[in-house]
């Protein structure tokens, strides 16, 4: 879902991506922007989560019990995860021709 | 004086075979600090394969280009071409190409910090600059909520902040205005002059005061037969 989220963005993003690569910006610091994302985009969805677990908690008839703990778990396969998907971004990004940038009106 | 940049027998063949297209068959041209040359042809002659083969974001197929008395390219790449463009060339584009989701500060402030300058003297040098450009009430703007004149200046604010050799700037003025034209066109110039670098500017503009246009290179482009 991450992955497919931070994929369409790379393609939304094809003339900016080239325009770094005209202006010098190295791969690293284009990937760097891509994973950032993926990972503002999976914090976003862990709080969200995490806040209607607060907000539902006592309405579950079988209490379901959350220790911090495993929050600290999940935290941790999100951010996970989050890398993991913005692997095809970061690929797509450095796989984008400078050239369109510039001329051909793109 | 050493040139700003040099290019000497530049040819860019695309493609191959049957298919093979010249997009540029042995340009030379040399400009030196503080010059600005206009480069003036009709649409398919070559322009913008050569500020890209000058610029290696796309190389030439046979030449030599240095810039600043280095060589960069001489048949293959002589250096990497990111951070050749990051630190001695600035770039205007036709449709001005700033970053949307970066205030106008930061995306001038941008082509610092990817040389390692710190975020906050890296926006403090873009306001400076900016503010010189009589643009300050823009700093904090974003690109969409910018007219087009607006946006073109912030573009070569952000082509000449780290104080390149070389400006390369390819139609920097078609989407505008004749008079939003002339302005980014002075601009150029003065920053150029300012700033010691050699400006090679696309234009078909013949209203462009001061231009001193310039053959600027031997026998047009054309296409082989295969
Ligand atoms: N990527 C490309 N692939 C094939 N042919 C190209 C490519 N880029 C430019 N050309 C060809 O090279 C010639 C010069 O193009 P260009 O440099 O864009 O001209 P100008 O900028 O002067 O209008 C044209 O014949 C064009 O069709
Ligand atoms: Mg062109």
């Amino acid at each position: 879902m991450i992955a497919l989220i931070v994929y369409t963005m790379t393609i939304e993003k094809t003339r900016d991506i080239a325009t770094l690569k005209i202006i010098g910006a190295p791969d690293r610091t284009i990937g760097a922007m891509i994973l950032q994302e993926a990972l503002a985009l999976g914090l976003a969805g862990f709080a969200v989560g995490a806040l209607l677990i607060q907000l539902t908690y006592d309405r579950f008839p079988r209490r379901v019990i959350l220790m911090p703990f495993d929050q600290f778990v999940l935290l941790g396969i999100v951010v996970v995860i989050c890398v993991a998907a913005s692997g095809l971004g970061v690929r797509r990004a450095l796989g984008i021709d400078a050239t369109t940038a510039m001329g051909g009106g793109a | 004086m050493t040139a700003a940049i040099s290019a000497e027998h530049v040819t860019k063949i695309f493609g191959s075979g049957e298919t093979q297209v010249v997009g540029l068959r042995d340009a030379s041209i040399s400009v030196l600090p503080g010059e600005l040359v206009a480069l003036m042809g009709p649409s398919g002659s070559g322009k913008t394969t050569l500020l890209r083969a000058l610029s290696l974001i796309d190389p030439p197929t046979e030449g030599r280009v240095s810039v600043d008395g280095v060589a960069v390219f001489d048949g293959r790449r002589l250096t990497d071409d990111r951070a050749l463009r990051r630190r001695r060339m600035g770039i205007v584009f036709q449709a001005y190409n700033l970053i949307p989701f970066l205030t106008a500060a930061e995306n001038v402030a941008l082509v610092l910090t990817l040389d390692g300058i710190g975020r906050h003297q890296a926006l403090d040098e873009a306001r400076a600059l900016l503010d010189r450009l009589g643009l300050a009430g823009r700093a904090d703007t974003y690109p969409a909520t910018l007219s087009g004149g607006e946006q073109q200046r912030i573009a070569v604010a952000r082509a000449v902040v780290n104080d390149p050799a070389v400006v390369l700037a390819d139609e920097p003025t078609a989407a505008l205005d004749t008079e939003r034209g002339i302005a980014v066109m002075d601009l150029l110039r003065r920053l150029g002059v300012e700033r010691r670098a050699g400006v090679i500017v696309v234009t078909r503009r013949t209203d462009d005061r001061g231009i001193r246009p310039r053959l600027p290179y031997g026998r047009r482009s054309d296409r082989s037969r295969g």
